[in-house]
C-alpha cells in the first residue's frame, strides 16, 4: 500500500509540475489572502468592530479575526484536500487512464493516500500563508505551532480524507464533479462553523453539522488556539472526529469497491 | 491455458422516459461464450461492432464480472481471485488513452510497475528491455504528449508488458494506425507469442490481421460464438465457393457443351470472349481436375489458369449474415 502511495505521490507531483504553471501557487496565495481580507472588511467597516454578546459566549471570548482566520484556513485546507483526493479517480476516468489503473492489483487506499500527500504539500503552503495574513490583520494565532495543534491538524486531515473518499464515490456514481463538490463545499462552509458558531443555527442544522468532521475539528482547534485549553478536556471531540472518519472510511471503501465495478460496467455496457 | 466456459453477461441499466420515469433495460451482451487460449498462440475474436467482443475481453481481463460462467487461467479462478489473476494478465486497447500524457515513457512504466508491486531494481531492468523491444529507448525521457500516434500505441504495448503477463488481451491494437506502424505492431505481437510464449487474444476489425496472426479464430455475433476454428478449417468448412478462371484459345462448341454438361447444377459457368475465351467457374466444390480433363480431351489450349482461394473476409461476412 505504501509503495502505491509513494508512486502515486511521485506521479502527481510530476504531473502537477508539468501541467500547472508556478503562477498557480500565487493564485492560491491570493485566494487565501482574500479569504481573510473579506471578513476583515466586514468586521471592521460593517460591524465596526463590535460583535454580539452571544458570539463571545459561544466562542470563549474570541476576537472575530482570529475566529474567522482559523475557519478560513480549515475550510481552504478541507476544500483543496477533498477536491484533489475526491476527484482523483474521476479525473482518471475523464483522461482515459482509469482502465489501466483498475487493471492493476493495486490498493485503492494507497492510491488515494498518494494523492492526499501530494496535495497536502501545496495545502500546507496555503495554510501558512493564510496564517501569516491572519496574523497581519490582527489574529492571535501564536499557539498554532504547538504539538496539540499539530495533532488536531492530523485528525482534521484524516476527517477530510475520509470525506474525500465518500465524495469520490459520489462523483463516480453521478459521473459529475462540479455540482457534487461545489454543493458539498457550500453546505460545509455554512454549517460547520467556518465564519460563525454553529450555535447560531437552528437546532436541526446543528445536529446536521455534526455529520462533518470539520465541525468538531474547528471547535477543537479553536479551543486549543483561542481558549488555550488542553486537548485532554475535549476527548469527546477527538472521539467524534475519529468515529466519523472511521465510519466514512469504511463506507467509502465499500462504496468504491461496488462503484468501481458498476463504473466499468457502465462504461462498457 | 486460459479456459473460459459458458460466459454470459447481462447489463441492466435505466433509460429515461420523461422527467421522472425510468425504464429498466436488460441487455444480454454475451451469451454462453466458451473459448481457450494456449500459451504461445494467438487467438482471434472477430465480429461486428456490438457483437460482444469488448465485453468478453473485459471479462477475461477481470474488469467486468460475468453474470454466469467460469474463467480459469492456469487453474486459477479469476472471478474469485481477481487480484492474483491481475498479476498474470494484461489488456492493451487501441487508441491513445490509458497512458499519462504528461509523463515520459520511463515515468509511465515506472508508475505502472509500482502499481504491480514490482521491486525497483527488477523494474528498471524490465523497463529497459521493454523500451528496447518497442523501440522507444531513444525517446523514453520525452513527455508522451509529444509522441506520435504510433509511439503512443507502442508505449501502450510496453505498459501491457510491464507485469510480464502470461496472457495478453489486445483490443483492436492497430486501430487508426498507419499501415507501416500497424505492420510493425503485428510483428511485435507475433514475436510476443513466438519468442515470449505469451497467450494472446486479439480482437480486430481487420480480417487481414487475423489471417496473418491468428492460430485460431472465434467468430462472435450478437453475443454468441457462431463459428470457430483455425483459419484453414474455417475456410474449408464455411467456404461457399471456389472460383476457377481459365483463359483458353479457341473454345470449340463441342467442348463448351460438354463442359456445361459436366458442371450442370454443380457450378455457375460464365464464358466470355471470341478468339480468346475466359471461362469462369464458381462452385462449392473444386472442379479444376474435371475442367482440365474436358478441355484437354477437346485439344483446347489453356493459356492461363487462376484458382481463387476462399476469402476469409467473405467467409466471416457469410457467417455473420447467416447468424443475424
Amino acid at each position: 500500500m505504501f509503495n502505491i502511495a509513494k508512486a502515486t505521490f511521485k506521479r502527481n507531483k510530476i504531473i502537477a509540475k508539468r501541467a500547472f504553471p508556478w503562477t498557480l501557487i500565487i493564485g492560491r496565495i491570493i485566494a487565501g489572502f482574500f479569504a481573510i481580507l473579506f471578513p476583515y472588511f466586514v468586521y471592521t467597516f460593517f460591524l465596526k468592530g463590535s460583535i454580539s454578546e452571544s458570539f463571545n459566549q459561544y466562542t470563549n471570548q474570541s476576537d472575530y479575526i482570529t475566529y474567522i482566520t482559523i475557519g478560513a484556513i480549515f475550510f481552504i485546507l478541507g476544500r483543496s484536500t477533498m477536491m484533489e483526493v475526491g476527484r482523483a479517480l474521476f479525473r482518471e476516468l475523464k483522461e482515459g487512464t482509469l482502465e489501466s489503473v483498475l487493471l492493476t492489483p493495486s490498493s485503492r487506499i494507497g492510491y488515494h493516500i498518494g494523492c492526499l500527500i501530494e496535495q497536502l504539500g501545496r495545502s500546507f503552503i496555503q495554510f501558512l500563508t493564510m496564517a501569516f495574513f491572519g496574523i497581519s490583520f490582527g489574529a492571535n494565532l501564536f499557539l498554532i505551532i504547538s504539538m496539540q495543534s499539530i495533532v488536531v491538524i492530523i485528525l482534521t486531515v484524516l476527517g477530510f480524507f475520509s470525506m474525500a473518499l465518500i465524495l469520490s464515490s459520489i462523483m463516480l456514481f453521478t459521473r459529475d464533479a462540479y455540482i457534487t463538490q461545489n454543493t458539498l463545499f457550500a453546505v460545509m462552509s455554512f454549517v460547520t462553523g467556518v465564519s460563525f458558531p454553529v450555535e447560531f443555527l437552528p437546532k436541526w442544522l446543528q445536529y446536521f453539522s455534526h455529520l462533518f468532521p470539520m465541525t468538531a475539528s474547528l471547535e477543537l482547534f479553536r479551543s486549543i488556539v483561542i481558549a488555550k485549553q488542553s486537548i485532554s478536556i475535549h476527548l469527546d471531540l477527538v472521539l467524534e472526529i475519529l468515529l466519523l472518519s472511521g465510519g466514512y472510511l469504511l463506507v467509502a471503501m465499500i462504496c468504491l469497491k461496488i462503484l468501481e465495478k458498476k463504473l466499468v460496467e457502465n462504461l462498457f455496457g | 491455458m486460459l479456459i473460459a466456459t459458458n460466459l454470459s453477461k447481462k447489463f441492466v441499466y435505466k433509460e429515461s422516459k420523461g422527467l421522472f420515469k425510468k425504464k429498466l433495460i436488460v441487455k444480454n451482451a454475451v451469451n454462453d461464450v466458451s473459448l481457450k487460449i494456449e500459451s504461445g498462440k494467438i487467438v482471434g475474436l472477430i465480429g461486428v461492432n456490438g457483437a460482444g467482443k469488448t465485453t468478453t475481453i473485459k471479462m477475461l481481463a477481470s474488469l467486468i464480472k460475468p453474470t454466469t460462467g467460469e474463467i480459469l487461467i492456469d487453474n486459477l479462478d479469476i472471478i474469485k481471485e481477481h487480484k492474483k489473476a491481475k498479476r498474470i494478465i494484461n489488456l492493451i486497447s487501441g487508441g491513445e488513452r490509458n497512458i499519462y500524457w504528461r509523463l515520459t515513457a520511463q515515468e509511465n512504466l515506472e508508475y505502472f510497475g509500482a502499481l504491480y508491486g514490482i521491486p525497483k531494481d527488477v523494474l528498471n531492468q524490465k523497463i529497459e528491455t521493454i523500451l528496447e523491444m518497442v523501440g522507444l529507448t531513444e525517446s523514453k525521457d520525452i513527455p508522451v504528449e509529444r509522441y506520435s500516434k504510433g509511439m503512443k500505441q507502442r508505449l501502450q504495448i510496453a505498459r501491457g508488458l510491464i507485469n510480464d503477463p502470461k496472457y495478453i488481451f489486445l483490443d483492436e491494437p492497430t486501430l487508426g494506425l498507419d499501415i507501416n506502424i500497424a505492420k510493425e505492431l503485428r510483428s511485435y505481437i507475433r514475436k510476443l507469442a513466438d519468442d515470449e510464449n505469451k497467450g494472446i487474444l486479439l480482437t480486430t476489425h481487420y480480417i487481414s490481421e487475423v489471417e496473418e496472426l491468428c492460430d485460431y479464430i472465434y467468430i462472435i455475433s450478437n453475443g454468441y460464438i457462431v463459428a470457430e476454428g483455425t483459419p484453414d478449417e474455417l475456410k474449408e468448412e464455411l467456404s461457399t465457393k471456389t472460383q476457377v478462371v481459365l483463359t483458353v484459345e479457341v473454345l470449340t462448341e463441342q467442348a463448351e457443351v460438354e463442359l456445361k454438361d459436366i458442371l450442370e447444377c454443380k457450378a455457375e459457368v460464365t464464358i466470355e470472349g471470341e478468339n480468346i475465351h475466359t471461362i469462369k467457374v464458381i462452385s462449392k466444390e473444386n472442379f479444376t481436375a474435371e475442367i482440365i480433363r474436358c478441355l484437354s480431351s477437346h485439344n483446347v489450349s489453356i493459356l492461363n489458369m487462376k484458382l481463387m482461394e476462399p476469402d476469409l473476409e467473405e467467409i466471416v461476412l457469410n457467417v455473420l449474415r447467416r447468424s443475424e
